[in-house]
């Protein structure tokens, strides 16, 4: 009777989460880590830790982790890059080509689905993905293939507004998880490749107005304009492609940058390339610029540094520190402090034919000797980076933070190469480099030194991000297709599931009725997993 | 730039990371059209139909080529394709993010259509995005027929060896290891579609050499188990925990890692090389005629 009773008062309680009406307030996302049963932003949480309090699935049980459900959606599958959001029980992702699901987490049954056509012809370098949507009230958000910032109703995916933020022809287009700050939804435009002039833009979560855009290429007059040769600044890339993270205390946004066009060519635009290849704190209100670090300056290899800033309340050197923590695809490990951008520590992940190492600056000493030209130079870490956009972890039971990297080396050419509208600005080519190793590893680094803790190798490369969890296991998923649990302390294999399809993604885990979840989209699936 | 990146396996080169695609069928991943999904393979069964008409084509396309200036042309093309096609495709067009363009689908005239309406179009939900080049037909044209050469011509394919005498040679040297049309051994690549996907100087290096280029999914390997057991092989696919290994007594072995002392990997293939004493120059010259006519669909 008792029993019943109390399931009785769960579903109630459960129901009147479903029905509430106040819905996701700005304040439940800047406290996420108070609800763990909910996956509230792209990475979790507003610090990018991608690691969950929830602790049902540990260590000791992780063996009886099984399949529930899994959720397929129909058409081509190419890269299913997004990491769900879960809001009280529901669970809203985006696939490719515009596309965005409401299903029920606890069955994995579709409630709606968002479609968005695309235009006949669209200039993306690297397909029509989406790696997430945001929440906020009663709202859905997300960044759309052809440019566009969209506001759908949750509880049915109606289009409440529709913000153009870019013009897709000249291959402004969105494929990362909006983060939304406050009252506002912040976005990062990507193409790169085709030559555009970088932002990051914030749009009125109620309205869909635009509240301010930050370009991260300084136009005449501002500083850092004196950064490029010429007019070189006004197709100079710098992307803003991957969710930024966002610390309420210091009311700052933090936010990688992508790598200034041409890729391979920089003969045209001497300089540092302002602010290309860096993290940029801006003030969500107004888009201010507080600070910036560049990590590779006038760069020619393509080391966007998008790569998830994860926000750390460490002692530094016996004081307590605000740090911003980095695994940066030009292979160095980075340390910052985020109230001023200042350089604490960097370390080496793999070999970095580019650069012999980081002054004392931060600044690289470039390897002039491999300096990518007509001929071709081999170049480690390769195209790909020493890692890219799959997500890190921060784990605050080790105090570890957890790597995906990528071993393989490539042919860099550089060519001359001028601006196009719509057209590809590599300015250059690229292959992969034959005979040099080429593996995978997850890696365990203690953020205070870079230090390696651990390192579990994958055979391949991997595109799969990790999720650490309060229960000691670290998730990782290869592209071969395996989700992997891992000891979380010393990278010992302690599970493993093949989901039989290419995964491109970070896993993420979420509860409802007291069940923990793990979910890993892959091909054209999502699959949950709980203990049974 | 984000990443690439073609999900299916039809880059030779990176079927090694990619072990869950199949691969008992590994040759079929040279062939780039498979992204093209249906369409391509309709179109492809056109061009085997319409095998003879085709050469009469290729005649034609060639005369008329030659008559606006081919090396102009090619030249002009090559330019176009380096600046915008290298970077996925390779300078060389062997592959790198995207597939390699080395296929002899693109020599007919067909081919050719086919190649400016997937440049000109792009390739739906990969990353193949569309071309217009200049707005002409001409650029869109020239990086065609540029592409074409990286594959080598008919004429180049076309044989002067005895077709027949190449097949009995095959038969009494090759098939212990290699299938062609279901009969044969299982060792090897089944070399059914080789005259396809390979040209001569390719078939020669591959029988004089085979050391020189060898297929990743055929690697030699000899995997040490824990309780002791040497099975020696070719690795069919390998992932972090599995690797698969077809052993020389054609028994496929799945074997977790786990259960695996050792992995000895070999650079030499399992294929002895057939220097001018096994196989004069005639009897290779008939013997690439003959696989030359391997051309299943």
């Amino acid at each position: 009777m008792l029993r019943c009773l109390s399931t009785s008062f769960i579903l109630l309680l459960t129901l009147a989460e479903l029905v509430s009406s106040d819905g996701l307030s700005p304040e439940r996302l800047r406290e996420a880590r108070r609800e763990p049963q909910n996956w509230l932003t792209y990475s979790g949480q507003y610090s990018g830790w991608r690691h969950t309090e929830l602790k049902q699935i540990r260590t000791d049980n992780v063996r009886r982790l099984a399949a529930q459900w899994i959720f397929q959606f129909k058409g081509i599958a190419h890269k299913f890059e997004a990491t769900p959001l879960v809001v009280d029980g529901i669970m809203y992702f985006p696939a490719l080509d515009n596309r965005v699901f409401a299903i029920d987490a606890r069955t994995g049954r579709q409630f709606w689905e968002y479609r968005r056509s695309l235009p006949e012809k669209m200039p993306v370098c690297c397909g029509t993905v989406s790696r997430g949507v945001a929440a906020l009230g009663d709202r859905i958000f997300l960044a759309t293939v052809d440019g566009h910032v969209v506001a759908l109703d949750s509880k049915t995916g109606n289009l409440l507004w529709d913000a153009e933020a870019g013009d897709v022809k000249d291959g402004h287009s969105f494929t990362l998880a909006p983060l939304v700050v406050n009252d506002k939804v912040v976005v990062g435009v990507s193409g790169g490749e085709f030559g555009l002039r970088g932002y990051i833009d914030a749009y009125q979560a109620d309205t869909g107005k635009r509240a301010w855009r930050f370009y991260t290429i300084p136009g005449p007059g501002e500083a850092g304009h004196e950064t490029w040769e010429g007019d070189s600044w006004k197709h100079g890339g710098a992307p803003a492609w991957l969710t930024g993270t966002y610390d309420p205390d210091s009311n700052l946004i933090y936010w990688g940058t992508g790598n200034p066009a041409p890729d391979f060519y920089g003969d045209e635009r001497e300089g540092d390339n302002l602010y290309s290849n860096s993290v940029v704190a801006l003030e969500p209100d107004n888009g201010k610029l507080k600070w910036h670090f560049q990590f590779t300056p006038h760069d020619v290899n393509d080391y966007d540094a998008t790569q998830i800033p994860v926000l750390l309340d460490l002692d530094w050197k016996g004081k307590p520190r605000k740090l911003l923590a980095t695994a940066n695809r030009n292979g160095f490990f980075y340390l910052l402090d985020r109230t001023n951008g200042e350089f604490l520590l960097a370390k080496q992940l793999l070999n970095t034919t580019w650069a012999n190492g980081i002054d004392r600056n931060g600044r690289p000493i470039i390897n002039t000797d491999n300096i990518p030209d007509e001929k071709g130079k081999v170049v480690c870490p390769g195209l790909y980076g020493a890692t890219n956009w799959m997500s890190p972890s921060y784990s605050p039971v080790t105090r570890l933070f957890y790597v995906v990297l990528r071993q393989e080396c490539f042919i860099h050419v550089s060519k001359p190469q001028h601006y196009e509208p719509g057209k590809s600005l590599w300015g250059g080519s690229n292959q992969e480099a034959p005979g040099m190793p080429r593996y995978g590893a997850v890696r365990a680094l203690d953020p205070l030194t870079g230090e390696s803790k651990w390192e579990f190798k994958l055979h391949s490369t991997s595109w799969g991000g990790t999720l650490s969890t309060a229960g000691g296991l670290l998730f990782v998923a290869s592209e071969e297709g395996y989700l992997i649990a891992l000891d979380a302390l010393t990278g010992e294999e302690l599970w493993h599931f093949r989901t039989g399809g290419g995964i491109y993604a970070s896993p993420m885990s979420f509860a409802v009725d007291g069940r923990q979840y793990i979910v890993i989209p892959c091909q054209n699936a999502l699959i949950a997993f709980a203990i049974t | 730039m984000e990443l690439r990146d073609w999900t299916d396996s039809s880059m030779l080169n990176r079927i090694e990371n990619r072990p869950w695609a199949d691969g008992f069928t590994g040759h079929r991943y040279l062939d780039p059209l498979d992204q093209a999904g249906s369409d391509a393979r309709s179109l492809r069964r056109l061009l085997l139909m319409m095998g003879p008409l085709i050469l009469l084509f290729c005649g034609i396309g060639t005369l008329l080529a030659q008559s606006s200036g081919p090396e102009a042309v090619l030249e002009e093309g090559r330019k176009l394709f380096e600046l915008n096609c290298s970077s996925c495709h390779g300078r060389d067009g062997k592959g790198s993010r995207g597939p390699t363009l080395e296929s002899a689908k693109w020599a007919g005239p067909i081919g050719l259509e086919s190649l400016q309406r997937i440049i000109k179009d792009g390739i739906r939900g990969t990353e193949m995005p569309s071309f217009s080049f200049d707005g002409s037909e001409g650029q869109l044209r020239a990086v065609s027929m540029y592409v074409r050469t990286l594959v080598g011509s008919f004429d180049k394919m076309a044989s002067i060896g005895d077709r027949e005498k190449g097949e009995s040679t095959f038969k009494r040297a090759c098939t212990k290891c290699h299938m062609a049309n279901g009969k044969g051994g299982r060792l090897g690549p089944d070399l059914s579609s080789i005259g396809k996907v390979r040209d001569q100087p390719g078939l020669v290096q591959a029988i004089r050499a085979p050391d020189k280029q060898i297929s990743p999914y055929f690697t030699t390997v000899t995997v040490v188990t824990t309780d002791g057991k040497r099975i020696k092989g070719v690795r069919r696919s390998e992932d972090t925990f599995f690797i698969h290994v077809m052993g020389v007594d054609e028994t496929p072995y799945l074997l977790n890692k786990k259960d695996v002392k050792e992995i000895l990997r070999d650079d030499h293939s399992l294929m002895p090389g057939y220097n001018e004493q096994a196989l004069n120059s005639k009897e290779l010259q008939n013997l690439v005629a003959y696989l030359m006519t391997l051309r299943r669909d």
